[in-house]
């Protein structure tokens, strides 16, 4: 568990943005007096937008409230033209709740929560249908994904955390094959959360802690982890590097950060294949409107690399029709069939001929999968990386 | 007002854990509202699936309520923290000691938190608070916007704050 940050202000003129991080919990306005300063400095220094960043403010005790209030209300006197961005984060439960207030009330303060203009995608990967989807990847992964787990430095008795862990299945999988000391799984779907307490506890499994979190601000403590993973994540965020630094941040030096995400396009399936093609090439296409990089499995060994890690290891996981249960592999597909001509079709209001297309080509993918001279492949790209400093 | 007992406390939760302070070592630092608050929410929910959403909602609301016992100043004597848990709720129950002045101090800003009309009377407070130092609205804030239960219990010479957090 972490302990509590201390209290941070920074200033950047350069961003315009002050941001506040840890535990705020003044006595009175005296007490406050420094911050107000902070702030004060900040309003006079900047024109057009002051960006206010409390993703990191964990605690903000009612006094540190009203006194922020207090700022709003007097910038708005001095300074009628400034608008007063306040960036929150709903893993922060207090945040939206207070904030929200604020905003209502002062005409030059807008609120906005910085983990949904951060993940364009996420009201359409967070829905709980995906449910189905994500189970039987994991399934049809894991077979693949255990020995080569093993390969990439996991063992017995490591503290673990799954950022971004979906429904938590993979980390029953890891909990009961690798015997954790500590598992963390944090993820920013509370239903895929429910789901994963759910099976936990359906498992007879009570010590692997969930947490809601962002990825991109874990509530996680820094060097504290021998072995963090992130599976399928990073390729459905816009900023993945943001990410990883994150990941990075919460490992151990000498620890591994172990990444696993797709290349869509290479996605394969014969006969028929143009059909296929065209679907995986629109569905990549699809997916990048919502800030998403399908095509992200090949450009992590750079990432990695470029990040500072050390041994970096990469290979790719060849899921095809031979080497894989044929009614798992295609129960797969026609999970992706029903969520990209459903709701990410939907979401980004594919015209009806495009998604029918769409929906032949899943189709002919799984006539590969199940045809006696077909070949079908999914190719998964896996790479892990040391971090520095042992 | 408050003066409607809260219910009776312990034979509902099931007891987590009975913290005792001094008056005298909560008032040695301020800072001593939010050790003592953070670590009765990271005792409370370290067995829960998501402890670190439930520290993070349970300090901040005790924080308050210890905020404003240290405001209030009791007489010399000890405060005591019950925590204790039920199917839907985490209740806490600070019990301080009282002479007649805290006594009536106390009905009258639990009597304030009371939850009918709790946002708009919030909400109402809220401009003239800007304007002058605040009245002792933060236990107000915490039934108006965060949805937590206040309730005041009275005996002999004590006041018990009871803080009702579901919990989730």
């Amino acid at each position: 568990m972490e302990h509590e940050r201390p209290f941070t202000i920074r200033f950047s003129e350069n961003d315009q943005e002050v941001a506040l991080e840890g535990s705020l919990r003044p006595a009175g306005a005296e007490d406050f007096a420094p911050v107000r300063a902070r702030l004060d400095h900040a309003a006079d220094a900047v024109r057009g937008v002051l960006y206010l960043n409390f993703k990191r403010l964990r605690y903000l005790n009612h006094a540190g409230f009203l006194e922020l209030a207090r700022f709003i209300a007097a910038c708005a006197e001095r300074h009628p033209a400034l608008k007063l961005k306040l960036v929150i984060s709903s893993v922060v439960p207090w945040a939206p709740l207070r904030f929200g207030f604020l905003g209502a009330r002062f005409g030059n303060t807008i609120v906005e929560q910085y983990d949904k203009a951060f993940y364009p995608g996420q009201g359409v990967i967070e829905n709980d249908q995906l449910v189905p989807v994500l189970r039987t990847q994991t399934n049809i992964v894991w077979s693949h994904e255990r020995e080569l787990l093993r390969q990439h430095g996991l063992g017995k008795h490591m503290r673990i955390a799954d950022i971004c862990c979906g429904i938590g299945d993979f980390a029953v999988l890891v909990y009961k094959e690798f015997e954790p000391t500590y598992i963390v799984g944090v993820d920013h779907s509370r239903p895929f959360l429910q789901y994963a307490q759910q099976i936990a506890r359906d498992f007879g499994i009570t010590d692997i802690e969930y947490q809601f979190g962002d990825a991109t601000h874990l509530f996680l403590p820094s060097n504290s982890f021998d072995f963090v993973t992130s599976r399928l994540a990073l390729q459905i965020f816009n900023d993945p590097s943001s990410i990883l630094r994150e990941l990075l941040r919460i490992c151990k030096p000498g620890g591994r950060v172990y990444l696993t995400n797709e290349m869509s396009a290479h996605n394969y399936g014969y006969p028929r294949h143009e059909s296929v093609t065209w679907t995986y090439q629109q569905a990549v296409k699809i997916a990048q409107s919502l800030g998403m990089d399908m095509n992200f499995g090949p450009k992590m060994f750079s990432l990695l690399t470029d990040m500072g890690f050390e041994d970096v290891r990469m290979e790719q996981i060849p899921i095809t029709n031979n080497n894989t249960a044929i009614d798992d592999f295609a129960r797969v597909i026609e999970s992706w069939e029903e969520y990209v001509t459903g709701e990410l079709s939907t979401a980004t209001q594919q015209p009806p001929e495009v998604v029918e297309r769409l929906r032949m080509g899943f189709r002919d993918h799984v006539y590969a999968i199940r045809s006696r001279r077909g070949f079908a492949t999914w190719p998964i790209y896996v790479a892990s990386g040391r971090k520095p400093g042992r | 007002m408050t003066s409607d007992p809260a219910p009776p406390s312990p034979s509902g939760p099931s007891p987590i854990l009975t913290l005792r302070i001094s008056v005298r070592g909560l008032y040695d630092s301020w800072t001593h509202c939010q050790r003592l608050a953070d670590y009765i929410a990271r005792f409370v929910a370290s067995d829960r699936f998501d402890p670190e959403q439930l520290t993070t909602r349970l300090s901040t609301y005790l924080n308050e309520v210890l905020e404003y016992v240290f405001r209030a100043r009791p007489s010399e004597g000890e405060i005591v923290v019950e925590v204790g848990r039920t199917d839907e709720h985490v209740i806490a129950e600070l019990t301080m000691p009282t002479d007649e002045a805290l006594a009536r101090r106390l009905r009258v800003d639990l009597g304030l938190a009371e939850p009918t009309d709790a946002r708009a009377r919030y909400e109402a407070e809220f401009e003239s608070m800007i304007l002058r130092p605040p009245a002792e609205v933060g236990l107000l804030e915490l039934v108006a916007l965060h949805g937590v239960g206040l309730a005041l219990r009275e005996g002999e010479g004590t006041g018990v704050i009871v803080l009702t957090v579901p919990h989730e």
